[in-house]
């Protein structure tokens, strides 16, 4: 029964990786680096407690969307929400129905562009992860790039952090 | 319970009834491998978290074109490497400085994350091996941390073995050579 959740031939290959790995690797290090060899593998990183669980947790999610995207982490929240304060400001000359978010959506969308093209110090990040095509392809990182659909994606995800009082306040 | 191999969890995503259980188990064998891949590469926890879950997101799309030309898991080495290079190369975008800025700059970063230990000779290892160009680093990661063998490294990278050895062979050199300047004790 065990034998079915093996590789093909994994005992039979077996022998040959651990040989491999027990000469090249420590050969080259001893021989290249004997400063290096004297390091122990410890690993110097941590993560936050019970992290793997809530990580597998999360990507299951995955799984169950029809286009799947990333659950944004604390960074990328606060990010959003502080990107929505500073345009929220920037436009608040504009006169908008105070209750109707919505139209503030319409109204924010190509104040979202300029700002964006005028101040280079807003982190293009959260528009490149939000990306489709970044996802699919790694050359895609310019903002020329980044589709109408995809600033609308950002839009609604910095708004929906909001409620409409909270937005009123705002402006 | 007996981890189910790679081939058997291709044998589940082939099939539709199978597949959410299939790729359950796949995150489950890999979420944490590919994670410590990752975050050796870009070194802080927040940058893994977003590079992991891109990760599994594109093997999701992507897992039904998996022709098994590759092994599975070497193709998820692949896209975990890519998730973590374009990150990297986001960053570099945006702090335009010098290679040692970069490094003592990264240094100083660590010293000050709570999620890194303060241990100085690993501190000392960790900028000798972020001095590295970004694909011999992860050459170095790859051979030295994950203990991979080069035939598996070069279907990951797509890189021939012969170049790989060289590729390690150097960053073997780099890394000794920086711990040599900036160790005294070791």
């Amino acid at each position: 029964m065990y034998k079915d959740n093996l590789p093909k031939k994994y005992f039979e290959a077996l022998p040959k990786k651990i040989w491999e790995r027990m000469i090249s690797v420590d050969d080259d290090i001893i021989n290249t680096a004997p400063n290096l060899s004297k390091f122990n593998k410890h690993n110097p990183y941590k993560v936050p407690e019970k992290y793997f669980n809530n990580l597998k947790t999360n990507l299951f999610k995955i799984n169950n969307r029809k286009t799947p995207t990333r659950v944004l982490s604390f960074r990328w929240q606060y990010a959003a929400a502080s990107f929505a304060l500073v345009l929220a400001s920037f436009i608040g000359f504009k006169s908008l129905n105070k209750n109707a978010t919505e139209d503030f959506k319409e109204l924010v969308y190509e104040d979202v562009v300029d700002y964006y093209l005028l101040d280079n110090e807003i982190d293009n990040s959260l528009l490149l992860e939000l990306s489709e095509d970044n996802a699919l392809n790694d050359s895609s990182d310019e903002f020329s790039e980044i589709s109408d659909e995809d600033l609308d994606l950002y839009i609604d995800i910095i708004i929906d952090d909001f409620t409409a009082e909270e937005i009123n306040e705002v402006i | 319970m007996t981890e189910l191999s790679d081939e058997n969890i291709l044998e589940m995503l082939s099939n539709d009834k199978n597949f959410d259980k299939g790729f359950e188990i796949l995150i489950k064998n890999y979420h944490e491998k590919l994670y410590w891949h990752i975050r050796r590469i870009v070194h802080f926890h927040e940058d893994a978290d977003d590079a992991i879950q891109n990760t599994f997101i594109k093997v999701f799309k992507n897992i039904k074109g998996f022709k098994g030309e590759s092994k599975l898991y070497t193709w998820l080495y692949r896209i975990a490497s890519n998730e973590a290079i374009t990150l990297l190369n986001k960053k570099k975008k945006k702090n335009l400085t010098s290679w040692d800025q970069e490094v003592d700059s990264l240094g100083k970063q660590l010293i000050a994350d709570s999620y890194f230990d303060e241990d100085r000779a690993q501190l000392v290892l960790v900028k000798a091996i972020a001095q590295l160009p970004d694909k011999q680093k992860i050459v170095f990661n790859m051979r030295y941390y994950d203990e991979m063998s080069y035939a598996d490294i070069s279907e990951a990278l797509e890189t021939s073995v012969g170049a790989l050895k060289a590729s390690f062979h150097h960053a073997l050199k780099k890394v000794e050579s920086y711990i040599k300047e900036h160790i005294d004790y070791v």
